[in-house]
């Protein structure tokens, strides 16, 4: 469960973010939308801990155990260029070589990169990186998950193979989960409540009708929901 | 043979044909024809005369980019790390770089004796600078979405630095032992010419007093082939301990 009081950061100018009070229940999947510079990724790097409050405080948890280091994707790849696959998504873990290497193993096959383990990230091509990336940040199993726009830097189809991806992820462990968009389909597709940001503060919370559901792209419900939400914007 | 390699083979040709029109513009006595001095490097490199000159410029010269690097590295890296210490210690290091190192062979000899230790000191004098300053670059190079991953991974302060901080420094600390190579080679020449007999400088001016000039070219030559395998040394390691920088070469060409 992720919880914020009264969470402020003010760079001045009336930019930052103001007053925010989320509680996000375990299991949730929430999107944060809204136009460049509202504060949605100061917002998230507050809740990841690498930005510190000026004003209010976040708490993080789970079965009522605190957690510091929730699991943050971020819209680079952000790989370290001289570790090869395995190394980079071994790069926060602890333990012996050979558990380290069967859960790397077992998380390859999941993110279809196991003929990959040796390749260094200037070898992969977009999509790939970023399933490292997710593999590295999924590997330490983290129960709240947080995603800065892990999609913008890809084209159209790896985009939505991605985000296919994550939809499966998600159905799987039900992790909690919040993640920033640009992208209003991205966030019906993967979303349950999407929050609309505006100038610092969250101005709306709207609640997904739709069930998850991989192919839900293209249909008419879809593209229903997704206008809701632009006119929704369009006003602000 | 792949390009590289003709390359380099191609530069020393160009250099070759200067050579011998230079040769032929002012006269063979004041500069030989290059087929005589690599003639004559061959002869003094066969029967050794030049060998204890070669070797004790190399055990200078790598003796300085040791304790260079053992001692500068870690200095850099943690002037990078913090951004306190940087305030503290980049200013000194401003004043320090430009001061003329050579101007302090006597200091150096009067401290350290007229042995090797004063000529190794001189030189570690002119490369720690480089050194420091490249790798408290490197580090500060860092982009911020790395830290955001130590950080959220919750690396701890060894691995950050052996994970994050040497490796992205690594590249600009082997350049600038590249850069720092041809400084070194003039200082080297310089302090080589006292109190020693033996060292490439020694040799090149020992030949020049004795007005022999195929001798003293040959000196010359061989400092450049010195600094040209050094460099060569260098770009293989690179190779070897970078070898990202390969694949990431490649997707910008």
């Amino acid at each position: 469960m992720i919880n914020t009081n009264n969470l402020t950061i003010n760079y001045g100018d009336n930019n930052g973010i103001f007053n925010i009070n989320l509680r996000i229940e375990h299991g949730d999947i929430y999107a944060i939308v809204g136009h460049s510079g509202c504060g949605k990724t100061t917002l998230l790097h507050c809740l990841a801990g690498i930005l510190m409050p000026d004003k209010g405080n976040v708490t993080i948890h789970d079965h009522n155990e605190q957690i510091t280091n929730p699991g943050l994707i971020q819209q680079k790849d952000a790989l370290f260029p001289w570790f090869n696959v395995f190394d980079n998504i071994a790069l926060g873990l602890n333990g012996s070589k050979k558990t380290i290497s069967n859960k790397i193993s077992t998380i390859l096959m999941a993110l279809d990169l196991i003929n990959y383990r040796n390749h260094y990230p200037a070898q992969l091509s977009g999509g790939q990186k970023q399933r490292v990336s997710i593999g590295r940040t999924l590997i330490s199993n983290p129960d709240v998950l947080l995603m800065d726009e892990p999609t913008a830097s890809l084209d159209a189809f790896t985009k939505e193979a991605l985000q296919d991806l994550l939809l499966k992820l998600y159905i799987e462990k039900q992790r909690t989960t919040l993640f920033v968009t640009h992208s209003i389909e991205e966030a019906v597709f993967l979303a349950n409540k999407i929050l609309i940001m505006d100038k610092g503060k969250i101005v709306k919370t709207y609640d997904n009708p739709l069930e998850h559901n991989l192919n839900l792209r293209g249909s008419p419900d879809f593209y229903d929901v997704v206008k809701d939400i632009r006119l929704m914007m369009g006003g602000l | 043979m792949n390009n590289k390699y003709l390359n380099k083979f191609y530069g020393l040709l160009i250099i070759t044909l200067l050579w011998y029109l230079l040769s032929l513009f002012l006269g063979n006595n004041l500069i030989p024809y290059p087929h005589n001095v690599w003639l004559y490097l061959l002869t003094i490199t066969v029967n050794g005369n030049i060998v204890p000159h070669i070797t004790y410029s190399l055990f200078r010269l790598l003796s300085a980019i040791g304790f260079a690097l053992t001692i500068g590295v870690p200095i850099g890296l943690l002037i990078g790390s913090s951004t306190k210490t940087d305030q503290w210690f980049s200013p000194i290091l401003y004043i320090l770089y430009p001061i003329p190192k050579i101007a302090f062979l006597p200091v150096f000899m009067a401290l350290f004796g007229l042995g090797d230790f004063s000529k190794i000191t001189l030189l570690f004098s002119v490369l720690i600078f480089q050194i420091i300053l490249a790798t408290r670059d490197g580090v500060k190079q860092i982009p911020i979405e790395f830290h955001h991953v130590t950080q959220t991974l919750g690396l701890s302060k060894k691995d950050q630095l052996l994970k994050l901080y040497l490796p992205h420094a690594l590249p600009n600390i082997l350049s600038a032992l590249r850069i720092s190579i041809g400084i070194s080679m003039a200082v080297l020449f310089f302090g080589e010419n006292y109190a020693t007999s033996y060292g490439i400088g020694y040799f090149i001016m020992n030949n020049w007093i004795m007005v022999n000039y195929k001798g003293m070219f040959a000196g010359i030559l061989a400092l450049s082939l010195m600094a040209a395998f050094l460099i060569y040394l260098i770009d293989v390691i690179q190779d070897k301990i970078c070898p990202w920088l390969t694949y990431e070469k490649r997707n910008k060409i």
